[in-house]
């Protein structure tokens, strides 16, 4: 463990960067757009907040107009759904999958110790 | 004293449903039929490009992240090959391992590297961007979320719809939609639902000709699902006679302005 530390600080000091000085521009430009992608996603997270309060809306009303259709529809709809959860999904991806494409196998190194 | 009246209605109502068993139509025949309807949607396949703003950002903190880094081995590898090609020129090549030397330099490895990307990308570009124009197709518009529509008898006339069916004695709304999958899509197609309930309904009355079996008109309930296999494809059932992905916005111009409405209001919006 401590020459695990040793190599780490060397490691450290031969990896280290020259720091460089920042223009005034760059450090203004900087602090401007972080402004600016706050509000986006400030603006972002409004809408999905809005929009799920309306699917909420929307399912309570639906869920109404059912019960005064058939209370026995309406207390099945009510009942907690066990194989919704947990939900897995794929999320989208960078670019589209290629059809049929033969992926090769990467390479293989082998790192067993070895006790002579 | 309408809540008194109503409340002996249901009384009697629930009276009836303990003497009567469930498979009875008395239970759910008040005055609109209800029919269940699904809203299948695929999901987007592909991320949409960055706006601007995004791209922007995404460049600054890349550059933020680089500064605060440390080096990695291969830019070590850069810097210790300058310094041996320094002293190559000045001549003092005894103190170079010349074996060491005559390998490959970690620029020439980077050349190579994108000489392979740039190779991979030409043979496969082609084949990425393929765009699908096919209405019909579920690859279609892959950056979007899309929803199946169909063609079907509603009444006299065919018209732009939701997959419905109306529900039968016996069965829950959830099951109803489930049947409904498989008799509209066929069992190519896989389909997650979320939840027992119903995310939104649409009323609508019957003509006066066509209101017998005391129906005044119908009561459609909307349950959500999401398709689970990309390539799955719909094997159209015989009441459909015809059926289309379209993503939120072509849906406006192929529904009835107040079926859209209905429907706007639990669907999400991808842009």
């Amino acid at each position: 463990m401590e020459t695990g530390s040793h190599e780490r600080k060397a490691q450290a000091l031969i990896r280290k960067r020259q720091k460089v000085t920042m223009r005034e521009e760059v450090a203004e430009q900087r602090a401007q757009l972080t402004k600016q992608w706050s509000q986006y996603k400030f603006e972002q997270h409004q809408k999905e907040v809005t929009v799920l309060k309306k699917i909420i809306v929307a399912r309570d009303q639906a869920l109404e107009e059912l019960r005064q259709e058939s209370e026995d529809l309406w207390l099945e709809a009510i009942q907690v759904d066990h194989v919704l959860l947990p939900f897995k999904a794929k999320g989208p991806v960078a670019t589209s999958p290629i059809k049929d494409y033969d992926t090769p196998d990467g390479e293989y190194y082998n790192i067993t110790k070895k006790w002579d | 004293m309408a809540l008194i009246l109503r409340g002996s209605v249901r009384a009697l109502q629930a009276a009836a449903q303990h003497i009567a068993s469930r498979s009875m139509s008395s239970v759910a025949a008040g005055k609109w039929q209800i029919v269940g309807s699904a809203c299948i949607t695929r999901p987007p396949v592909v991320c949409p490009p960055m706006t601007s703003l995004e791209q922007q950002y995404y460049e600054m903190i890349t550059t933020i992240e680089e500064e605060n880094s440390l080096k990695s081995d291969h830019e070590i590898r850069v810097e210790q090959d300058r310094i041996n090609l320094e002293i190559m020129k000045t001549g003092e090549a005894d103190e170079l391992d010349l074996e060491e030397a005559s390998k490959q330099t970690a620029i020439e490895f980077e050349d190579s590297c994108l000489e392979e990307l740039k190779s991979f990308e030409s043979t496969h570009l082609d084949k990425v961007n393929h765009e699908v124009k096919d209405i019909k197709s579920i690859n279609r518009a892959l950056e979007r979320s899309l929803i199946l529509v169909v063609k079907q008898k509603v009444g006299a006339a065919e018209e732009w719809v939701f997959p419905h069916t109306p529900w039968q004695p016996g069965e829950t709304l959830r099951q109803t939609c489930e049947r409904l999958v498989q008799e509209t899509c066929g069992s190519d197609l896989k389909v997650k639902f979320l939840g027992n309930a119903p995310c939104g309904f649409y009323k609508y009355k019957y003509p006066k000709t066509v209101r017998k079996e005391g129906f005044i008109g119908a009561k459609v309930f909307f349950y959500k699902c999401q398709v689970r296999n990309k390539d799955g494809s719909v094997i159209p059932g015989t009441n459909i006679v015809d059926h289309q992905w379209l993503t939120q916005d072509e849906l406006d111009t192929r529904l009835k302005q107040s079926y859209a409405k209905s429907i706007s209001k639990f669907l999400v919006s991808d842009r």
